[in-house]
């Protein structure tokens, strides 16, 4: 039996009628940091809500530890997206609520914790990402960046096996940025929390990352998955070559360049 | 049955006892993950708060997996004791997982945001004052502002924007007209049911149309459909703006050096001041119809003699007087929805606030105009 703790098989999905990704296949061990990465609508946060059920699927299978992902139902579902901590590109925080009480809502929900408990665990999921001050403030009270690590603290509510965090870093200044990259490093050897991270930027993830998929917009798909060093250094695939040349030299994001992608 | 990593364990478990010399010793054992942590975390609260003792020992030794809420819990066990003026130590902890209390002890990894210094009851109470009097003075500013905007637009013509002011006249006025026909010509219908009886005691059958026609054309008619708009109109302004504001569109509009009351606000009062009046026309028009539906029926009269009575009963003023609220009524209705909308800030759910507000406003702005006209139209003898 393979240590995969995540496997999507030829998965297609897409809007409407429009297919953004087609036969997507990749497995995540457990424990590893694995990286989503491709241009910018190339269809990687796609890809991130196509595996949740969010968006629809044209074929394919997710299967998150041992369990079919697509298929499930009702509690069964319930029961295996809270051992998935998400966060979304914009935060999606809760606007009404403080971020003490963002994080504490999976913890009311899937655990019998009292009200203090739970604040407690709260408090220390903050803390964790350098917003121990801010339990009582407002999302619209914060920062763009802080609300991506206030959404990151609530998806480690439940301290789940795999976080998946769409563009963790960007909006961030480098050296929080950086500060993030060394946390999720810490989380994943010292918890084993497995790492499905999706970027658009190079440079902040290629440090800490185990094994990386390449997707790209014209191919609908993956263009390649293995070892970002292996990749960076001796891939012939010109997509790749592109994507890796451009990233990792000038790490500023030359808009007109980005566009040129797509031929 | 969820995954088996999880459903074959058992709960954490605690054990309270002696540590020889006077103190408290605690024996947790198990796994302490979140979502068993419940059970062992209250438990052991209530035994720190009923003994009460300056010396509890934690003993770890058999702890099988702690992750980062387990962490929380033996730190919140801590500042339980801490505020008892009491110590606690924590002794045997797994190696492999002292890791995890490090990551909350020193999380220095990610730079810590400094927290602002929170105010005061005195300077809140003193800053909420100060906001209800800034709200005030911004709404009678904001008022003038939009006055002055309409004058500058009836002057300019050139300068409005007359394909979003015909855009929000047909959103506001055109998608409202059936639901002004049908509460406006129910309303007649009811009003005339209600009156025909005791009409009919006094054999004054005939003054049913006196009665509709005038409250329609001077009261009901411009009223009905000001209420009717500040529902459907006034809020979807406030929310349109709103929505723009928090969306940082509105700062767009201003470093584009447009001004956002000429862009957005104008057009939108202009087209609420050209659609209340004619929407108020075919509310008189389906409340008369509804007074003429029961006068028929209930009475057994002749359109005729109805039309013939209206024709005795009603003036001229009577008309315009109505017009002359409802052009009011949709500036106030347009103005206080933008101004609302405008004034939203914060997130998403501030957009909610501020629709309410601008429906709430509204009412109360048209019934204090109503009221106003009402003792002006008497004095001036309309
Ligand atoms: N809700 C949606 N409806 C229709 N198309 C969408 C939607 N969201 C994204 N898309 C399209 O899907 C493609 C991929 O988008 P996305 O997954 O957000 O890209 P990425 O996250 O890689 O930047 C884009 O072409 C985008 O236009
Ligand atoms: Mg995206």
């Amino acid at each position: 039996m393979s240590d995969a703790i995540l496997q999507v098989r030829d998965l297609s999905a897409g809007y409407d009628e429009r297919l953004i990704l087609e036969h997507v296949s990749f497995e995540v061990q457990r424990g590893e940091v694995f990286a989503v990465l491709g241009g910018s609508g190339c269809g990687k946060s796609t890809l991130l809500k196509a595996i949740l059920g969010l968006v629809r699927t044209f074929g394919g299978e997710v299967t998150f530890d041992g369990q079919d992902l697509l298929s499930a139902h009702g509690r069964e579902r319930q029961a295996l997206l809270s051992r998935l901590g998400v966060t979304y590109q914009d935060g999606a925080l809760f606007g009404s609520m403080t971020l003490a009480e963002n994080v504490a809502v999976p913890l009311e929900e899937h655990t019998d914790l009292s009200s203090r408990e739970r604040f407690s665990i709260a408090q220390a999921k903050l803390e964790l990402v350098g917003l121990g001050g801010f339990t009582t403030f407002l999302p619209s009270e914060i920062s763009g960046g802080m609300r991506k690590r206030a959404a990151i603290a609530r998806a480690m509510a439940l301290d789940p096996p795999m976080l998946m965090l769409d563009e963790p870093s960007a909006g961030l200044d480098p050296v929080t940025s950086a500060g993030l990259d060394r946390l999720i490093a810490r989380l994943a050897t010292i918890l084993g929390t497995t790492f499905v991270i999706v970027t658009h930027e190079l440079p902040s993830i290629l440090s800490i990352m185990d094994r990386c998929i390449l997707l790209d917009r014209t191919a609908r798909g993956v263009v390649e998955i293995g070892d970002p060093k292996v990749m960076h250094a001796e891939s012939t695939n010109r997509i790749v070559r592109d994507f890796f040349d451009r990233r990792a030299e000038d790490d500023d994001l030359d808009p007109v360049r980005t566009e040129r992608t797509t031929p | 049955m969820t995954s088996p990593a999880i459903a074959d364990v058992a709960d954490p478990t605690i054990r309270e006892g002696s540590d020889g010399a006077g103190g408290l010793l605690l024996e947790i054992a198990g796994r302490l993950e979140s979502r068993r942590l419940h059970g062992i975390w209250t438990r052991a609260t209530k035994v720190l708060t009923d003994a009460r003792k300056d010396r509890v020992t934690v003993d770890a030794a058999g702890v099988t997996y702690c992750d980062s809420s387990g962490a929380a819990m033996l730190r919140d066990l801590e500042n339980q004791q801490r505020e008892q003026d009491g110590s606690l130590e924590l002794r045997n902890f797994p190696d492999e997982f002292s890791a995890v209390l490090d990551l909350l002890t020193d999380s220095e990894e990610v730079q810590k945001e400094e927290c602002p210094i929170a105010a005061c009851w005195p300077e809140m109470v003193g800053r909420a004052a100060v906001t209800v009097a800034r709200d005030a003075g911004m709404l009678v500013g904001a008022i003038g502002e939009i006055f002055a905007g309409v004058a500058h637009a009836i002057t300019h013509p050139a300068s409005v924007r007359w394909d979003s002011m015909f855009r929000a006249a047909q959103r506001a006025g055109v998608n409202s007209l059936p639901v002004v026909l049908l509460v406006s010509g129910l309303l007649g219908m009811i009003l005339a049911f209600q009156s025909a009886p005791i009409l009919h005691t006094y054999g004054a059958d005939i003054v049913l149309a006196n009665m509709i026609g005038l409250s329609f054309l001077r009261e009901l008619g411009p009223l009905m459909t000001a209420v009717i708009l500040t529902a459907r109109s006034g809020s979807a302004f406030a929310a349109e703006l709103g929505t723009m504001k928090i969306n940082e569109e509105v700062d767009a509009l201003h470093t584009m050096g447009v001004d956002p009351v000429r862009f957005l606000v104008i057009p939108r009062v202009l087209a609420a001041i050209i659609m209340t009046p004619l929407l108020t026309v075919f509310a008189n028009l389906a409340g008369i119809v509804g007074g003429f539906i029961v006068w028929s029926g209930s009475l057994d009269l002749s359109l005729p003699a109805y039309l013939n009575q209206l024709e005795v009963a009603l003036r001229p003023g009577d008309f315009y007087t109505g017009l002359v609220k409802s052009v009011v009524f949709g500036t106030l209705i347009a103005g206080i929805g933008c101004i609302r909308g405008m004034q939203t800030r914060g997130s998403a759910s501030a957009v909610g606030q501020s629709t309410t507000s601008a429906v709430v406003s509204g009412i109360v702005l048209i019934a204090l105009a109503d009221a106003l006209f009402t003792i002006v139209f008497h004095y001036l003898e309309l």
